[in-house]
């Protein structure tokens, strides 16, 4: 790969500009039950989630903040709860017309290039902007197949009955206090259902932009993929630099019933302000297949750990991992593979790398059940460290009720070897560059299985953080 | 064995309350939802938490873990929803004279 450190423009103002604050709505600081009511009351929601909510909110206020135990963090304690905006709607309603988004939005989607990708290589968008989703749009040849792709309040209004079959089941509110949280005040988010033998062969994507300062972003997304059928989803984050903190605390649900197969992407780029603490999990029934392809460069603390339930025989998950962190910034991030079935397969690579100052921590589960005979489990864990200052831990939870299980389990922590950069400036490459070309190759297992377009940006975002490292 | 036990009175648990009895050495969740009597295996399968604590929904006739979440069925005890995977006993239960008598699930 041709490096042009030398030559790259590219910083995060790209990312980091902020639009005029021209909002239909901004409910006021802090989280009470009047604030989810008017939230559920302006959505004109069915009772039925109006309990939920209420319900979640109870949860939430109950569960302590995870400062400490297994899946705890104290960088948490930074995070002020009553110092967010809960809900800020930007439009009236979402848009299928690019021309009908309000112009700032608009101007904002347009900058990060969103509708010029949208007609060279998706099968459908969601743009979300603030709380709600500004525009949705899926190419007539897929719905003609029955293919569903909405935002989520939509979907809650036009299919109720799928919606309330699977809503909370993979992840219910009192999973964890921010899943509880989400649940009480979720907004936005995509609603994907891909029927029976229906393979959409090029990605859907979805964009989540957090403009205002103390917002707080609390997408909901459900997936359902029917038996035989398959798709891609992929989902892009960012938001400009204030200097007080965000919260974006999503959840997202998948099921993949028989023979179906999923793959979920995410490039994660929040700004160095913003509190990313997300609940993923999919349920893979008997020779589905599930992957989480899983990138973390910006936020300031993200916690993530995308989970597979493996319950028919024959199921497969897969997470593919990187994390990246730099000055300030704590990536926290993992997998969580559970065997419930015979002949179940699952595959955890996860790379971090850290630098001026920054941690990584590779969590993981992997749990066999009894009865799960034959399963085969392959973790693997590389962290690279780049200077003294940087940390990285890695904290692998394993348990087996099963004797007949294949599992291996390989961890390596490094700095970058001086040969190896000996020899690239052998070459006549100056040392930063040499620096990158490291990093990148080290993250290639990563690279190679993103779209072309989105490779090549998450390699420019590396480069760029990887900018004055060297000297 | 399939004989009925005598575990509590209906007394004990009141409309919309729940208990956890012993029956044969094993925790029992005692549920009174609308009047009639459910009894299921009191420990989720997914982590120890007692479900007489949990959240009960009357139309669906379904308990919330208080822990996680996991859902389980009071007529059955299959679990609905993750992180359980797994369900918990169903007793047989019948109520003579204001006396709640449990019985073993049936095969």
């Amino acid at each position: 790969m041709t490096v042009e450190a030398n030559e790259l423009s590219f910083d995060y103002s790209k990312y980091g500009f902020r639009q005029e604050e021209n909002y239909v709505f901004k409910s006021g600081k802090g989280l009470t039950e009047e604030v989810v009511r008017e939230l559920s009351a302006m959505k004109g929601e069915p009772e039925w989630m109006l309990k939920r909510r209420l319900q979640a909110l109870d949860i939430f206020f109950k569960k302590p903040t995870p400062l400490d135990g297994a899946w705890g963090n104290p960088d948490l304690a930074g995070l002020n709860y009553d110092d967010i905006h809960y809900f800020v709607r930007a439009g009236d309603k979402p848009a299928t017309d690019w021309d009908a988004v309000p112009e700032e939005i608009k101007n904002t989607f347009e900058r990060l290039g969103i509708p010029e990708a949208e007609r060279k290589f998706l099968a459908g968008v969601g743009a979300q902007y603030e709380s709600e989703v500004v525009y949705h749009s899926l190419r007539e040849e897929w719905s003609k197949l029955g293919v569903i792709f909405l935002d989520t309040d939509t979907a809650l209004k036009e299919q109720p009955e799928i919606f309330k079959q699977y809503f909370g089941t993979v992840i219910p509110s009192a999973d964890n206090k921010y899943a509880a949280l989400n649940t009480a005040v979720w907004s936005g988010g995509s609603f994907v259902y891909v029927p029976k033998g229906v393979h959409v062969d090029i990605p859907l994507q979805a964009y989540f932009r957090i403009n205002a300062e103390n917002m707080g972003q609390f997408e909901r997304t459900l997936i359902i993929i029917e038996e035989g059928a398959s798709a891609h989803y992929i989902e892009g984050c960012t938001a400009p630099v204030y200097s007080t903190n965000s919260l974006h605390s999503a959840v997202v649900e998948i099921i993949v019933k028989k023979g179906g197969k999923f793959r979920y992407t995410t490039i994660q780029n929040w700004a160095n302000n913003i509190f990313n603490l997300v609940t993923k999990r999919a349920v893979a029934y008997e020779d589905a297949s599930m992957e989480w392809v899983d990138g973390n460069i910006g936020s300031r603390l993200t916690m993530k750990y995308p989970s597979v339930y493996l319950m028919g025989r024959g199921a497969r998950g897969e997470v593919l991992s990187v994390a990246y962190a730099g000055k300030g910034q704590h990536q926290d991030a993992g997998a969580k593979m559970v065997h419930n079935a015979p002949d179940t397969t699952s595959v955890i690579t996860n790379k971090s790398v850290s630098k001026g100052g920054g941690k990584t921590t590779y969590r993981g589960l992997v749990k066999v059940h009894p009865g799960a005979s034959g399963a085969k489990i392959n973790v693997n864990c590389d962290a690279l460290i780049l200077d003294e200052h940087s940390k990285s831990d890695t904290i692998p939870y394993i348990e087996v009720e099963e004797e007949k299980v294949t599992l291996a389990h390989e961890a390596t922590v490094g700095r970058i070897g001086e040969e190896q950069l000996f020899y690239l400036m052998s070459r006549g490459i100056p040392e930063a560059e040499a620096l990158s070309m490291i990093v990148l190759g080290f993250m290639e297992p990563f690279t190679r299985e993103l779209p072309m377009e989105y490779a090549v940006e998450l390699n420019r975002l590396i480069q760029l953080e990887m900018e004055g490292s060297v000297g | 064995m399939s004989e009925f036990i005598a575990v509590a009175a209906v007394a004990d648990v009141p409309v919309g309350q729940s208990i956890e009895v012993r029956y044969a050495g094993a925790q029992v969740g005692v549920f009174n939802v609308r009047g009639t009597i459910y009894a299921i295996g009191n420990i989720c399968t997914h982590a120890y938490a007692e479900l007489h604590d949990g959240y009960v929904d009357d139309d669906d006739c379904t308990v919330d873990c208080p822990l996680h979440g996991a859902r389980f069925s009071l007529k059955t005890g299959h679990h609905l929803t993750l992180p359980a995977v797994k369900a918990v006993l169903s007793y047989q239960v019948k109520v003579v004279d204001g006396q709640i008598l449990l019985a073993p699930p049936v095969e």
